[in-house]
């Protein structure tokens, strides 16, 4: 992979994730690795900064004898998403443009 | 390496994590190897231990993002590039003197046979000039006036040493020193402070603050005071060792494993929470500490000359000795000369 995902775009990325449905961090981590080469150990950091920012929110499940720790989207963590996915909209047609023009 | 190993690793990586902020990584970690069909394999996907701890001290530094809650460690960049010039000058500096002696001296040569002999001790005086300038930069570290912000990952002890100013150390959110005349660099994980205040009449006045992260937690914490005046508000170690010679030192909320105070002829007025031994020398000044540790925490061993010890309930004074062992988890060790030792339990900390 050629672009680097970091930084708001991968706040964006998860922030969706959650977003369809409550998932739990090996989940998101699956499902990120299915189409984009990131690292394992890249997303508890940003799982853990959102929400201490209160994007997200956690709770414990039950499952097979083990615990599974869960994240749900809080208010705050859709509005920023909604933010994000403007924001997105803005700045991938404007590369869009760019890059369509030099084709 | 197997599970239980690895998150072994990764705990003693995270070591200087607030505690919540490390069992919440191992719960994930934990969580996640498990999670996974094959343990060898999510382990080999995961990484080292190291490379996990690192990342997350990369998020935790990172100002990027959407957060502001965290701390921020800035000027990162700054710092390193002004290093990195103080090198690249020096070497600027030998380049220029080379060229200068290649072009220089066949062309004086030329123009008098009595340059002939002058350039050989030309040469052996620039050498010298450059070694000196060279070992002066490289002892030296780096001096700053007004502010320096560091890098977190590099440090893991402070050495403190403060002279006849007014000084205030603090927590907050980056490494950083402020105002006054100082001495800092890092070496080999230790921040070394030492400032340059000499004190007397038209002393500088301004009161230097040196601020260390929220979350950091020394592994060891050396801070000598001269004359001077020091206030902490609040400082975290395993190992404290507090000195004061003729100043007045004063520090509160201190959370450690092992503190260590000795005072000359000043004052030290420390509030606490201990988890490990305390060692209190005191020659003729006066020592008041106040720990929110239990009295029967504590065995101890006490031993005073003309001088008066108490501690808790307990007073000596006037060449006394008291060994007292209750089987208790940490040890008290009290020496006073002639001064005024008072410690105190159970309060909340001052």
């Amino acid at each position: 992979m050629i672009f680097s995902v970091n930084g708001a775009l991968l706040d964006t990325l998860v922030l969706s994730i959650v977003e369809r449905s409550d998932t739990y961090g090996y989940e998101i981590t699956r499902e990120l690795r299915e189409s984009l080469e990131i690292s394992e150990s890249t997303l508890y950091p940003v799982l853990r900064r959102l929400q201490k920012d209160a994007c997200l929110e956690i709770y414990d499940k039950e499952f097979s004898g083990r615990n599974r720790r869960y994240y749900r989207i809080t208010e705050r963590g859709k509005c920023q998403l909604e933010l994000y996915r403007s924001e997105w909209e803005n700045y991938s047609s404007k590369i869009d443009n760019i890059i369509e023009e030099v084709i | 390496m197997n599970k239980k190993e690895f998150l072994e690793q990764l705990r003693n990586e995270l070591r200087f994590f607030p505690p919540e902020e490390i069992e919440d990584a191992i719960d994930y970690y934990d969580e996640y190897i498990s999670e996974s069909a094959d343990e060898e394999t999510a382990l080999w996907e995961l990484g080292s231990p190291k490379r996990v701890a690192e990342e997350l001290k990369k998020e935790y530094y990172n100002k990027s993002g959407s957060s502001n809650t965290l701390p921020a460690i800035t000027a990162r960049e700054g710092n390193r590039g002004s290093d990195n010039q103080k090198e690249g000058s020096v070497w600027l500096y030998v380049l220029i003197v080379v060229l200068a002696l290649g072009f220089g001296i066949p062309v004086l040569n030329l123009i008098s046979g009595w340059f002939s002999a002058v350039t050989p001790l030309l040469l052996l005086v620039i050498a010298a000039i450059i070694l000196v300038k060279v070992l002066r930069n490289k002892s030296r570290g780096y001096e700053e006036r007004g502010e320096y912000i560091q890098t977190c990952s590099d440090i893991a002890r402070l050495d403190i040493n403060l002279g006849a100013g007014k000084y205030v150390i603090e927590q907050g959110n980056a490494f950083k020193i402020d105002g006054g005349n100082f001495k800092s660099y890092i070496s080999g994980g230790t921040w070394y402070i030492s400032d340059n205040i000499s004190g007397g009449i038209g002393a500088n006045q301004r009161i230097t603050t040196i601020t260390v992260p929220e979350y950091f937690t020394a592994e060891s914490a050396k801070i000598r005071l001269g004359a001077g005046n020091l206030l902490i508000k609040k400082l975290s170690a395993y190992m404290m060792s507090l000195e004061v010679s003729a100043g007045n030192m004063e520090a509160s909320d201190i959370y450690a494993k092992g503190l260590n105070m000795k005072c000359g002829v000043g004052r030290m007025k420390v509030g606490a929470s201990m988890h490990g031994d305390v060692t209190v020398n005191c020659g003729i000044g006066d020592v008041s500490l106040k720990l929110t540790n239990r009295e029967d925490s504590f065995s101890r061993n006490i031993s005073v000359g003309l001088g008066k010890v108490s501690v808790g309930g307990q007073e000596i004074s006037g060449n006394g000795k008291s060994a007292y062992n209750n089987g208790a988890p940490y040890n008290m060790n009290v020496k006073c000369g002639v001064g005024n030792v008072k410690i105190e339990f159970g309060g909340a900390v001052a």
